[in-house]
């Protein structure tokens, strides 16, 4: 009876990490050979390989990293040059950030034909964005809770927000504002959303972000937050000029407050104004329309 | 550094041999063989422990080749075959519009088809200026553009979200997400 139950401790103990392990070579392995495929006989294989088999053990997607092998390899680079930037990606998905936002835009970089030293310059700069933004995330979806999609998403609208021009600064300003209000990471991820819009029509990261933090902090709606975008669009349409345009933001970012104090006071508060009047339309910026639902997934 | 010996050991032996033996003192003897009692006791305390470690060598072989043997392919194929998938996200049927009267094909390429010139094609609409192209996407951020002729990527024109990517140049974005958070596979 007991050399049963050691038997079965042992199968427990040992059996759960040697199966991962044995996953884990066994994906190794069919990276490996994928990049003799890819590659053939090209000299530095073996520095890639070793990426390669570094980046499944940090648990990596074998078929992400291996689909960004073979789009490296179709923009026929260097497989010592794929093998750095495997490893700047190992190493910011050991800290939690997923590879698709680095390999997504270094095969962007491949596509438009980016050079070998500028690509390895922007990686650096790539690297410290990526971090800031997982820092802040982390903050926004471990205090406040929210799913693994929440956390992607949250991710990769402050990384596109600071591809938009946002300083840190700016970010943490928000981020701040928002953790004050106890915002969801989904609330956040809105409030990152209409400042996106608003830079796409021309406002400066800098005004959207004194606008959309007072409007944070006076506890504006979302609902009339979304409504922004709409009113820059009717003020441009008015002819008005930009700095009109942002006092009257401003002004717009007050007056909850300001209904809130009338109403206690005389009982005449207007109630919420700010009506959003472009009504659904597609994503931000006026791009492609959706039409689409959100249905029930794959 | 070694010292050289400056004596011989035979000679030594020999004069330790030429010693006079004395007894031992009856206390000293008695207090050595207390001691060597009390370890010995100690020593057979710990033996019930360590014996079963010691017999059950065979055991624990058989053990470690049954797991290697069972455990690890198994354990493999059910993580493999129940492994947490990631829980549906919403899917947005997005229509893609580029206006070029002069274009001769116009492709769709972004984040979504790893940049790929050879997987979106957009159709032209009729005899008019407008290609346009439809296409199911999951919730997210996505960066766009479309290839024209095969020879140039140019951002979405009728987009007013546009990032500049870490190479200096300029793509469109797209945001696929509505304001409230997902809730299982609804």
């Amino acid at each position: 009876m007991k050399i049963m139950k050691a038997i079965l401790l042992l199968f427990i103990i040992l059996g759960i990490p040697l199966s991962a392990s044995a996953g884990s070579d066994h994906e190794a392995a069919s990276v490996a050979s994928a990049v003799d495929d890819i590659y053939g006989d090209r000299g530095g294989t073996v520095e890639l390989k070793v990426a390669l088999s570094e980046a499944v053990d940090v648990g990596m997607p074998s078929e992400a990293v291996e689909g960004f092998v073979r789009e490296a390899a179709r923009s026929e680079r260097d497989p010592g040059e794929v093998a750095e930037y495997i490893r700047a990606a190992s190493d910011l998905f050991s800290d939690g950030i997923p590879e698709a936002l680095l390999f997504n835009t270094l095969i962007e970089g491949f596509v438009k034909g980016v050079g070998r030293e500028e690509m390895q310059r922007s990686v650096g700069l790539l690297r410290s964005k990526l971090r800031f933004a997982s820092k802040i995330t982390a903050k926004h979806t471990v205090r406040r809770g929210g799913g693994r999609s929440d956390h992607e998403l949250l991710l990769s609208a402050l990384f596109h927000t600071m591809n938009m021009g946002y300083a840190e600064e700016n970010l943490k300003a928000l981020s701040k504002a928002a953790g004050e209000k106890n915002l969801t990471s989904r609330g956040f991820f809105n409030i990152l959303k209409v400042s996106m819009e608003l830079s796409g029509l021309g406002i400066r990261p800098a005004r959207v972000t004194a606008i959309m933090e007072r409007s944070i902090r006076n506890g504006t709606s979302m609902r009339q937050m979304s409504g922004y975008p709409s009113f820059v669009r009717e003020g441009r349409e008015k002819g008005l000029a930009d700095n009109d345009i942002y006092s009257f933001l401003m002004i717009k970012a007050d007056e909850v407050l300001n209904s809130e104090k009338s109403s206690s006071g005389t009982g005449t508060g207007s109630g919420q104004s700010a009506s959003p009047s472009g009504g659904k339309g597609g994503p931000p910026g006026g791009g492609p329309s959706t039409g689409g639902s959100p249905g029930g997934g794959k | 550094m070694k010292r050289k010996k400056d004596y011989d050991d035979r000679d030594l032996r020999r004069a330790f041999s030429s010693l006079t033996r004395m007894e031992a003192p009856e206390r000293t003897v008695r207090e050595l063989s207390e001691r060597l009692e009390r370890e010995q006791e100690g020593l057979e305390r710990r033996k019930p422990a360590a014996a079963p470690l010691l017999r059950i060598r065979r055991e624990v072989l058989f053990a470690v080749f049954a797991t290697l043997l069972f455990a690890v392919p198994l354990t493999y194929l059910v993580t493999k075959r129940f492994a947490a998938e990631k829980a549906p996200s919403r899917t947005y049927v997005v229509r893609f519009i580029y206006e070029d009267e002069n274009a001769r094909s116009v492709h769709l390429v972004g984040d979504f088809n790893s940049w790929r010139s050879s997987e979106i094609i957009l159709e032209r609409v009729g005899d008019s200026k407008l290609w346009s192209a439809e296409l199911t996407l999951e919730e997210g951020l996505y960066k766009y553009g479309f290839l024209v002729n095969e020879t140039y990527i140019v951002s979405d024109p009728l987009s007013g979200l546009k990032v500049k990517d870490s190479f200096g140049n300029e793509s469109s974005l797209m945001v696929l997400a509505d304001g409230k958070r997902r809730g299982g596979s609804s």
